[in-house]
């Protein structure tokens, strides 16, 4: 028999060995296919040319979170394939018993390494090429691209990337194996058990100590990130990170013995049916790899807040586009000029491509009234939170009540009324909405000339005066008619800014793609995603519907995908990983099985303890990396709020789906293999 | 007395038509309460099946096996793992400790298995264990005593839940001389202390010498039945259990052929 033939037939042997481990390096190559992949697509370059800029973008966080996800990828790999061999060291041993050299059985592991590997990247390649068909109707469904032309592409760069990655990582593992066979004696591979003592875990008062001091560590750094994440900055924030890593490696290595003690001294519970022997099986399992569990616990527990915060954020862009474009443009001047005018001037006037219909209106600057007055004294908390805003000073932005209800009439949103004496505030931005409700509660007057005006509402209207894609408007005062007309003739008014808003006088998709593309060519110099940087005559800025939709499309898209990539290959490695620890212990465990059917001990009864010793297993850090993310989501959406308020709900239950099924499957799957093994 | 077991004409084939093993052929005995029995016989002769059968761990062809007066050759399931929990203790050659587990935590399973309550549980392990003279080392792990104490703590597992009969398999099997006369020196104690009814399997004449009557079985069939005598030397029982295992290991006839 040739080293191939031996190395094939073991291979059939232990198939039931090799499926997780297949499988999750089946899946591995064909993600990291995928996302390799996404440039080339075809549909990806009938993109608009906003679309094109964020898939770029997109692209390059892609290939940077390639080189974490191969890391990844690689351990599981060496780690696997330590747990295998463990496995064969007997079958080794007698192999070299038989007369064969240390040299032919590394070439046995060789051969066998390299099949797996072919197979693997064969299957993951097929899958990924597949996929990433699939995942370019999604790319192009983000952008409402045209599906009609679309084509099979196949990616060689993608190819060429992943075979070497792959093969790159396999010839560490071969050289990982050559290693660890020539180093055994004969005599440890034929006695491959382990020493006896390594099973045990005793309970002793230095892991009593060490749980009550991760324990009291980890609540300090939850408090400080949930409740006091107002106080906390860069240099903190990367103390506290490290001091949850640290408590969180403790916790593991010291939860075995604490969980010993723990629940050894509640009698009733420890000697009711099998649990003494559940809870010594889960300890020695959790002992021999603390350190494994404690990193498995920290990638869950990032995978767990990428997701959450990730598909949330993802949500809110795609629903707040369509939310927030009603109408097809909204363009705003700051410079006294009229939108109207400026464009007339540079030859493209609003007759040309606007529909009947729009509206223009000032927004004036109060010239005797700061915007921090208009906040009154909960300011202050503001202040805090922007340290480095500059517009505290700035005079405060007034509309007249009829301008404004004219621009809420073309938008679809709600009116005001106001009596004359009273004033509101329309403001979309969350925080400073938060303030600024406290200071109609309490009543803030606002002087306008000679007017004093009260709040009429006890809250902010909650209505935007330009389309964007977030909900940035700080805040805006409108004042009855009346109030306005006499404060501009005083000059107390000045007409500062011009907003115009309305729609397109194209219906089709084209020419309404022009129209757009002018729009944003005048205001912005035509670089619509940048306009920060290249900001056109610095004067205007739009929000288009077409441009709104597809950069906010674009952003979901882009934290959609790079948290999948990352997120799912965390999760699958640490599920293959716990999955495979969970089955050596099962086959370590077999003999321990058998002592318990002679005694007679129930089928069922010995089912429910090995569905209990592995759902703990899988479950436990599970747990802690759940509850290490409610303390990390609520900070991750303090520190987003500035931005955007995130509402956690869809995120959270995305991820539970996506927990549900592919940890599960793998807790699952592990529990059959696991029955089989000790033969229940 | 009462008879605790009863065999009747038990029969067990292996392999299928035309390629038949008898490993028991016709095997007819019973077991008093209190009785002491060894089982002998060489390597093949069917005393393990014999045991494997009455410990309901292997099903017989034909035959009934009455324990206490129930039959117990037709349980099946739940029921099976019932009996062999509740009625059955079994000492094993290897000891088959739980090596994660210390002493009192493996004779406690026993008693964790039959759901008996947690108080009762702690009293019962002690008080069996100050009987076999392993109090000191019930918080030990099994990697931390010797063979005659892992054994003795064997014992202790199967007697703790007061079975009818307890079966031991070759229990000095892998002992030193020293742990096995401290072992077997144990079960006489459960025997004549206890009470309990014990069937032993053993091919050793001085393990067997501690019994109070031996089956010898040879290719399948009872071959012979020994007696202890009232009064007897265990040295005098020892001599006589020779003569039989001379017989059986091969007759004259056999020789000559």
């Amino acid at each position: 028999m040739n080293t191939w033939k031996l190395a094939f037939t073991n291979m059939k042997k232990s198939v039931s060995d090799y499926v997780v481990y297949f499988i999750t390096l089946i899946f591995g190559v064909a993600i990291f296919y995928i996302f390799n992949a996404i440039g080339d697509q075809a549909l990806i370059n009938d993109l608009s040319e906003s679309g094109y800029e964020i898939v770029q973008t997109m692209i390059s966080l892609l290939t940077g979170a390639s080189i974490g996800v191969a890391l990844v990828l690689g351990f599981l790999i060496i780690y696997a394939n330590n747990f295998l061999i463990r496995r064969r060291k007997k079958e080794f041993g007698i192999y070299l018993l038989l007369g064969m050299g240390k040299k032919q059985v590394s070439r046995i592991l060789f051969c066998e390494t390299l099949i797996a590997g072919l197979i693997s990247l064969g299957v993951g390649l097929a899958v990924g090429i597949l996929g990433s068909q699939f995942l370019s109707f999604l790319v192009g469904n983000f952008f409402d691209a045209d599906l009609s032309q679309y084509q099979f592409r196949f990616s060689l760069m993608a190819t060429i990337k992943t075979v070497i990655s792959f093969v790159v990582m396999n010839l560490v593992v071969l050289l990982f194996h050559a290693a660890t066979i020539t180093k055994y004696q004969l005599v440890d591979l034929l006695s491959a058990r382990k020493k006896p003592e390594t099973n045990i875990v005793s309970g002793s008062w230095v892991n009593l100590i060490l749980f009550v001091l991760s324990a009291v560590a980890l609540g300090y750094a939850y408090y400080r990130v949930g409740f006091r994440g107002n106080e906390i900055y860069m240099k903190e924030m990367i103390r506290l990170i490290l001091i949850g890593i640290v408590a969180n490696m403790v916790l593991f290595r010291s939860l075995a013995g604490f969980l010993m003690e723990a629940v050894r001294s509640l009698k009733g519970f420890y000697h009711r049916k099998l649990n003494a022997f559940v809870l010594r099986q889960f300890c020695a399992g959790l002992r021999t790899s603390s350190i494994t569990m404690g990193i498995i616990c920290l990638m869950l527990f990032a995978t767990i807040l990428s997701f959450v915060i990730g598909f949330s954020m993802a949500n809110q862009f795609q629903g707040s586009a369509r939310e927030k474009t009603p109408v097809d443009f909204s363009i705003q001047r700051n410079d006294g000029v009229k939108v109207t005018d400026y464009f007339a001037q540079v030859g493209h006037s609003f007759d040309e491509w606007a529909k009947n219909g729009y509206v223009e209106v000032p927004v004036y600057a109060h010239q005797g009234l700061a915007f921090e007055q208009t906040v009154g004294g909960f300011i202050a908390g503001l202040k805090e939170q922007f340290p480095r805003a500059i517009f505290w000073g700035y005079p405060a932005e007034v509309m007249a009540l009829s301008d404004f209800n004219s621009l809420m009439r073309v938008y679809g949103q709600r009116e005001i009324t106001l009596l004359e004496d009273r004033y509101a505030v329309a403001c979309t931005f969350d925080i400073f909405r938060a303030s600024r409700d406290q200071a109609l509660q309490s009543g803030l007057e606002i002087p306008v000339g000679d007017a004093v005006l009260k709040p009429e509402y006890t809250s902010c209207w909650d209505e935007y005066l330009m389309m964007s894609g977030i909900s940035l408007d700080t805040g805006t005062i409108i004042i009855p008619d009346e109030v306005a007309a006499k404060a501009v003739e005083e000059g107390i008014l000045v007409a500062q800014n011009y907003i115009a808003a309305g729609d397109f006088k194209a219906t089709s998709r084209s020419e309404k793609r022009e129209a757009d593309d002018l729009i944003n060519q005048i205001t912005v110099g035509g670089d619509k995603m940048n306009y920060a940087m290249n900001p056109g005559d610095q004067h205007m800025i739009a929000g288009t519907k077409i441009s709104i939709r597809e950069s906010n499309n674009g952003l979901a898209m882009m934290v959609t995908f790079l948290v999948t990539y990352v997120g799912v290959v965390f999760l699958l490695a640490s599920a293959a990983i716990l999955s495979l620890k969970a089955l050596s212990e099962s086959i370590d465990s077999q003999g321990r099985y058998d002592i318990l059917k002679k005694l007679g001990c129930g089928g069922k009864m010995l089912r429910h303890a090995l569905y209990a010793q592995i759902g703990v297993f899988f479950l436990l850090p599970m747990l802690i990396a759940g509850i290490h993310s409610v303390f990390g989501v609520s900070y991750a959406k303090y520190s987003l709020s500035s931005l955007l308020s995130i509402e956690a709900g869809y995120g959270i239950l995305v991820t539970c789906i996506v927990m549900v099924v592919l940890y599960g499957g793998y807790m699952f799957a592990t529990i059959r293999s696991s029955e089989k093994i000790v033969r229940i | 007395m009462t008879k605790v077991l009863e065999v009747f004409n038990l029969q067990k084939y292996y392999g299928s038509k035309g390629n038949l093993t008898k490993a028991l052929d016709d095997v007819s005995f019973s077991v008093e309460s209190g009785e002491f029995v060894g089982i002998m016989g060489a390597s093949g002769s069917g005393k393990t099946t014999l045991l494997n059968c009455v410990s309901t761990i292997d099903v017989v062809s034909t035959g009934k096996i009455l324990l206490d007066g129930k039959n117990i050759t037709n349980l099946r399931g739940e029921a099976l793992n019932d009996f062999r929990r509740d009625e059955l203790g079994f000492i094993f050659q290897e000891f088959n400790l739980l090596d994660t587990m210390t002493a009192f935590e493996n004779i406690a399973l026993a008693l964790s298995i039959q759901k008996v309550p947690a108080p009762t549980i702690k009293e019962k392990v002690e008080q069996v264990a100050a009987k076999l003279g392993i109090t000191e080392v019930l918080d030990k792990y099994p990697y931390q005593m010797s063979g005659g104490q892992k054994q003795r703590v064997a014992c202790a597992r199967a007697v703790v839940t007061d079975p009818k009969l307890i079966l031991a398999d070759e229990p000095t099997g892998a002992l030193d001389s020293k742990s096995s006369r401290m072992l077997l020196e144990s079960l006489m104690t459960l025997n004549t202390g206890l009470g309990s009814t014990i069937m032993m399997v053993t091919h050793d004449a001085l393990s067997a010498s501690y019994a109070s009557r031996i089956l010898f079985i040879k290719d399948g069939k009872l071959f012979t039945e020994l007696r202890r005598e009232e009064g007897e030397e265990r040295k005098a029982f020892y001599g006589r259990i020779v003569q039989v295992q001379s017989l059986l290991g091969g007759d004259a006839e056999e020789l000559a052929e």
